[in-house]
């Protein structure tokens, strides 16, 4: 353990999801983060501890585990259970993987989760020091007008090729004939190595 | 009128969904104000869409309100949308307005 690393381990219970919150807000704190990083990580942190108090032991006591990592410009922080991992709930009428996880996404720089069943699960946060560009009217930043594959030729560009240009033709709606003719062009495209097109590209 | 205050999320959800769902079953036109609350999780966005569900249902009033606009709960209130979704009123009296304009009895 390092200096300024962070281990609680602690039963996965509603109650003491605060005590994480708190400690990990401590060692924001101590870092220098801002009031509303300080904020943003408590959401986030809280919010990963939800999901395995709901989720992995299904009512049964376990571990909840938390790691607070600093690095030279962010803070990782790990949240892992021992508990049967994350499964689709059709019929849970428990929201918190509803707004927990794009919380989540949206406070954080980055989270990954891994595990499996029964090998329980791990959300990995990481959380820089400066927050994110954040776009509070959801305004996409720019919408590309054309579609860019990029590949290295080979084995590969058949089967993606032919898929992609089928997609692209049945949203098209066209005519059986025109249909088949993409279909030829998807064949064609993919089995010439190293075709120029115009400018790199080809129009359909 | 319920007031929440403090840090709340999953330990506390319970306890205030019970409390949300008294007054909507009572038929009381209700206000929920969060201005002194300092955290909010989903568990708690929950409740509060569920009970502003059950009000429309019911045809009861039902409003939000938060007086401030500075910490963990306005973040969350802002990132997920719910600010103007719900919508948050920023001044308590339109909240009270806003739920007896909604039907129900007069907020108490």
């Amino acid at each position: 353990m390092t200096g300024r690393e962070l281990r609680l381990t602690l039963p996965a219970t509603p109650e003491n999801v605060i005590v994480v919150r708190q400690a990990v807000a401590g060692l924001g704190e101590a870092l220098g983060l801002s009031r509303p990083r300080i904020d943003d990580l408590k959401t986030v942190v809280s919010e990963a501890c939800n999901n395995v108090v709901l989720h992995a032991y299904e009512g049964e006591p376990g571990p909840l585990e938390v790691v607070a990592q600093p690095r030279s410009d962010e803070l990782e922080v790990q949240v892992s259970d021992q508990g049967k991992g994350f499964r689709p709930h059709a019929t849970d009428a428990d929201p918190s993987l509803g707004l927990g996880l794009p919380l989540i996404a949206a406070l954080s720089d980055s989270f990954e989760i891994s595990g499996g069943a029964g090998h329980g699960s791990r959300t990995t946060i990481r959380f820089g020091f400066v927050p994110p560009e954040f776009n509070n009217n959801g305004t996409p930043t720019e919408a590309p007008e054309e579609l860019e594959i990029a590949m290295t030729p080979g084995e590969i560009a058949k089967p993606v090729l032919a898929r992609v240009i089928g997609a692209l033709a049945a949203r098209a709606e066209l005519s059986v004939d025109r249909l088949a003719d993409t279909v030829l062009l998807g064949d064609a495209v993919s089995s010439s190595e190293g075709v120029d097109f115009a400018e790199g590209r080809l129009g359909i | 009128m319920l007031t929440i205050s403090g840090e709340h999320d999953l330990s506390t959800a319970p306890s205030l969904r019970r409390r949300l769902d008294g007054l909507l079953d009572e038929g009381v036109a209700t206000v929920l104000d969060l201005s002194p609350a300092t955290f909010i999780d989903s568990s708690i966005l929950s409740v509060i869409l569920d009970g502003r569900r059950l009000a429309a249902e019911a045809r009861i009033g039902f409003a939000v309100a938060r007086q401030t606009a500075s910490d963990a709960v306005d973040r969350v209130l802002e990132v997920t949308g719910l600010r103007t979704e719900l919508p948050v009123h920023a001044r308590l009296e339109e909240a009270i307005v806003a739920a007896s304009g909604n039907g129900g009895k007069t907020p108490s």
